[in-house]
């Protein structure tokens, strides 16, 4: 298929955020440069966004419309009061001053001219001025099919409605709504969808995009939540077995917890790869996860309560003072009304645990394993930060920073199913050492359960919070 | 546990294949075999289990060279890695141990239907040798089978999927044994993999199933053969008995069993045989062929027949399921791999360089007498945000003369004709600009414009600052812009020194500003 490209230009007035647009639209967090400045970008930089290993569009990020009015005048006074046309245009782009002055928009005007379809990104924000009509009448003599995306609807602060209404006036009626830094599927299906009517030549491309992107949010969601799940279970059955020393001197304690902390920033760093953000460099200025709430230590009673969940009782007093443990030893397990379910469980024989528990108790030694608090935390930050993933612009410069979730479902009530099946199960887990069960069928099983409950138990639409 | 199924599928598959892609010229690349998704679990588990990715680059290349959607770049990586090579080779081996082990597990199976049949009519009625109890030996080599087959049919209603207890302990067991016998990394891996293939939802209710099926049939060929044999070389006579039951009962649940192997031609007793042959009446000589036919006749239309079927069927299907079984592409080990292999843009780079930086503009100015003393300040607004109630339009008349508010090109030039008309010459002409904008090349070429028509020094004030930062912009940063921009234009005098909090409200900065002629500019 050796077609024709469909070149789209992002065009508009300077510090619009087009590249931050090129960025989300291609899912390139290092495209250009963005910065709240004017004339960031200055040159004209390429992008293809590829299907299967095919290129399906190319874009192109021009440098800010920052004198439109300028070139206005000066076509005037070539012209007289002669409304301008394609001719005008030519002398215009053919003249000296289109390399000396206005050189930055000659380039923005070269390249509208050379692609299919322009994208006119306004800042939504900005209160409608007379001097985009200017732009916009500027941009009008390539004689190419405009489409006026509004940048950064997403904010409390948009005036989308007002901008609609003038754009409505210059006769733009398809003006699509695009946050590059919230970002919405369906808005870049719409966007898609708009290019499709507006250029029937390339209904098959666009067409391949859109289901592309389609499946890929898809896949997405599903495969983050069964990053998460995946988690959840190696936390849910790690079980330490360790001296009573280990246990006394809290450094059984220590090593439970690190070895916690480590898995989730594992489960962090391949949900950030997943979705295509650098894990690489979040340290320095994308994503600390240091920082903010992200930073919070799994252990504090702080964490605990940003998440909402309660410290007074139970096993999450154990968690809020660092013991995020229920010892499992014989004894105190039997008796433990906490523990009843795994106790009935092993006895029922789905673990092969309690004579060796029992060995291992006359032996002197403990088992620890991480409390539901733990649990029920690790479920919520790491659904949050999926979520916030999925909802977040590539073309996003801010650090990702969340706040408490909304959602219920994981704070109260009893830990899902496959996730107690897990606590019975040691050798399930990541973090057990020696577990051999990783490849079982009936974790499988399990972890299938788990990522639908995740992706099942979908918590009402958070005020965006990824600005 | 070798299936025969999913192995032979593979040799099937280009077949298909080549029908698919006449239709869609996009699949042209083969379709991926069994034995190729085999090793993409395999590599996949080896990395689950080291917490480690294979980072090889000739297999990442090959992965992103091949093209295609996901699951075949995943299956080219896996191959290409040298593990995966490995595992490739390992597999054949798996799979002809495997096979081994299937053909002893049927000689085991066909060896208890013998042992089975054997204590069936090995045991007749104590005290009167030679004579076999009909009901009890035929419920002894059927009765389980036939319980077994209802609890396959019945696990099919269990939402995890059932597929036959002995099959899944037969996996299981392959699974455990293969494991203490084989050595080679490699090996176990290829193992694991198959086992976890075949264990996934319908293909491993297929697969255990076939392999149940067949154990069954194996069990009750045995059973037949030895039947065969015993009753060919020893002669037993064939008696029932019952203690609950009416003789018509049981007559007619004699008939009805034997019905189907009549149908075949296989002598089975009638009426009046049935009758005579009741335990307790003299022995009529003439019915042991017809009873014979009966046992027989069961063992294979009940025993063997429907296990044989089933077995075929379900190995049918495992073969078409393992043929066209997809990866899990959501598993955490495959979607860590898509980054790398799967790129969704490719940057083509800059085009067209940034331009050299444009020329200051020309600095005209319009000859003008000196403003008197007591001359008011021409107030200009320029792209101010909600415009209609900003200060500006109520500026005191004396002190301040408002011109007007830009924000296009026909405002522009109605402020400089009307900067024009004004006579006569005001002290200073201000710009009053907002920090909420992004300040442009237009907005200098216009103060400029400002100032070379108004004859008079060209201040700027810089208003809107709690706007601006409302907005999320850092007032203190745009300020040292706008202020940039304003001294390159020309202008004398940029207002207020310092970012206020928030937006003015009056033009009591300005006021003072004229006050103090000598404020310096830093």
């Amino acid at each position: 298929m050796s077609e024709e490209l469909l070149q789209v230009a992002v065009v508009g007035h300077t510090n619009t955020g087009k590249t931050s647009l090129l960025r989300t639209l291609s899912r390139d967090t290092d495209f250009g440069e963005v910065c709240d400045a004017p004339a960031t970008t200055r040159h004209v930089e390429s992008t293809r966004i590829l299907v299967d290993g095919e290129a399906v569009m190319a874009l192109y990020d021009t440098p800010g419309l920052e004198d439109a009015p300028g070139i206005l005048d000066w076509m005037e006074a070539r012209r007289g009061p002669r409304a301008p046309g394609a001719e005008t245009l030519e002398a215009f782009l053919e003249s000296g001053e289109a390399i000396r002055r206005f050189e930055q928009e000659g380039k923005v005007l070269r390249q509208l001219r050379a692609s299919h379809v322009g994208l006119y990104v306004i800042d939504a924000r900005e209160p409608v001025l007379g001097k985009y009509r200017d732009e916009l009448s500027v941009l009008g003599l390539c004689a190419r099919p405009l489409v006026p995306v509004l940048n950064f609807v997403a904010g409390p602060d948009t005036r989308e409605a007002e901008w609609r209404e003038a754009l409505a006036r210059l006769g733009l009626h398809a003006v699509i709504g695009f946050d590059s830094v919230v970002y919405d599927l369906q808005e870049e299906l719409r966007l898609y969808e708009k290019l499709r009517s507006l250029l029937d030549r390339f209904r098959d491309p666009l067409t391949r995009l859109m289901e592309a992107r389609a499946r890929e949010a898809q896949w997405l969601e599903r495969a983050a939540a069964e990053l998460v799940a995946d988690l959840l279970m190696d936390a849910a059955a790690c079980t330490l077995v360790v001296p009573v020393q280990a246990v006394q001197d809290g450094s059984a304690l220590t090593d439970l917890q690190a070895r916690i902390r480590r898995r989730e920033q594992e489960c962090a760093q391949a949900l950030l790869a997943l979705y295509r953000f650098r894990a690489g460099d979040y340290a320095a200025r994308q994503l600390p996860l240091e920082d903010g709430c992200w930073g919070l230590d799994l252990f504090t009673p702080e964490a605990l309560g940003h998440y909402g969940l309660r410290t007074g009782e139970g096993a999450a007093v154990g968690a809020a003072v660092g013991l995020a443990v229920d010892i499992l030893a014989l004894g105190t397990t039997l008796g433990a009304g906490t523990a009843t379910g795994a106790t009935a469980g092993a006895l029922a024989g789905h673990t092969p645990g309690l004579g060796r528990r029992l060995a291992q108790r006359l032996r002197g030694r403990r088992e620890l394993r991480p409390g539901e608090a733990t649990l029920r935390l690790l479920a919520l930050r790491g659904r949050q930060l999926a979520r916030a993933l999925s909802r977040r612009g590539h073309g996003t410069e801010k650090a990702l920073e969340l706040d408490t979730p909304t959602d219920d479902a994981w704070r109260r009530g009893r830990l899902p199913p496959p996730l107690r099946r897990a606590r019975l199960h040691p050798d399930w887990s990541r973090l057990t050492p020696g577990a051999g069960g990783l490849e079982s069928r009936a974790r499988a099983l399990a972890l299938g359960e788990l990522t639908a409950a995740l992706m099942d138990a979908a918590d009402t639409p958070q005020s965006p919070q990824t600005r | 546990m070798a299936i025969p199924g999913p192995l032979g599928a593979d040799r099937g598959a280009p077949y298909s294949d080549a029908a698919m892609n006449l239709t869609t010229p996009q699949t042209a690349l083969p379709r991926p075999t069994f034995a190729d998704r085999l090793t993409a679990e395999a590599v996949r588990i080896h990395e689950d289990q080291t917490g480690r990715v294979l980072d090889e680059d000739g297999a990442w290349d090959a992965g992103r060279r091949s093209g295609g959607d996901l699951e075949r770049r995943i299956i080219a990586r896996a191959g290409a890695t040298r593990l995966g090579g490995e595992i490739r080779q390992a597999a054949e081996g798996v799979l002809t141990g495997a096979r081994w082990m299937l053909v002893a597990a049927l000689a085991l199976a066909l060896l208890l239907g013998t042992g089975a049949a054997g204590a069936a009519l090995g045991a007749p009625l104590p005290d009167r040798g030679g004579q076999v109890n009909i009901a009890w030996a035929l419920g002894g080599l059927l009765g389980v089978q036939t319980l077994m087959l209802a609890a396959w049919a019945g696990t099919f209603l269990l939402p995890s999927g059932g597929g036959g207890l002995l099959g899944r302990a037969a996996l299981q067991a392959a699974g455990t044994l293969g494991r203490r016998l084989l050595r080679r990394q490699a090996h176990i891996l290829a193992l694991r993999a198959l086992l976890r293939l075949l264990g996934r939802r319908r293909l491993g209710l297929c697969t255990a199933g076939a392999l149940t099926h067949a154990l069954w049939a194996a069990f009750g060929v045995g059973a037949l053969l030895a039947c065969l044999w015993t009753l060919s070389v020893r002669q037993y006579d064939f008696l029932w008995g019952t203690t609950l039951l009416s003789e018509a009962d049981f007559v007619s649940l004699v008939t009805a069993l034997g019905s189907l192997p009549a149908a075949l031609g296989i002598p089975v007793p009638d009426d009046a045989l049935i009758r005579a042959s009741r335990l307790g009446d003299p022995l009529p000589a003439e019915g042991r062929i017809q009873w014979s036919g009966f046992l027989l006749g069961c063992l294979l239309i009940y025993g063997v027949i429907p296990r044989l079927l089933l077995a075929l069927l379900c190995a049918g299907i495992s073969r078409r399921l393992a043929a066209r079984l997809p990866l899990d592409l959501t598993a955490p080990g495959y979607a860590r791999l898509v980054p790398r292999l799967q790129e969704d843009h490719q940057r083509i780079g800059i085009i067209d360089p940034r331009p050299v930086d444009p020329p200051a503009l020309p600095q005209r100015r319009r000859p003008r007498p000196p403003p008197g003393r007591g001359a008011p300040l021409a107030l200009v607004g320029y792209e101010l945000e909600h415009a209609p109630d900003h200060w500006l339009q109520r500026a005191d008349g004396s002190r301040c003369l408002p011109l007007g508010q830009v924000d296009d090109r026909a405002s522009r030039r109605d402020v400089l004709a009307a900067l024009d008309a004004l006579d006569p010459a005001p002290a200073a002409v201000v710009a009053v600009c907002s920090l909420a904008r992004t300040p442009d090349r237009g907005a200098e070429s216009f103060l400029s414009d400002l100032k070379a028509r108004a004859g008079v020094p060209l201040w700027v004030l810089l208003d809107q600052a709690g706007t601006a930062r409302e907005r999320g912009i850092d007032p203190q940063a745009r300020h040292a812009v706008w202020r940039d921009l304003a001294l390159r234009a020309g202008a004398e005098r940029c207002l207020p020194q310092r970012t206020p909090e928030k937006d003015l409200q009056d033009a009591g900065t300005l006021l003072e500003a004229l006050e103090q002629p000598e404020e310096p500019q830093p």
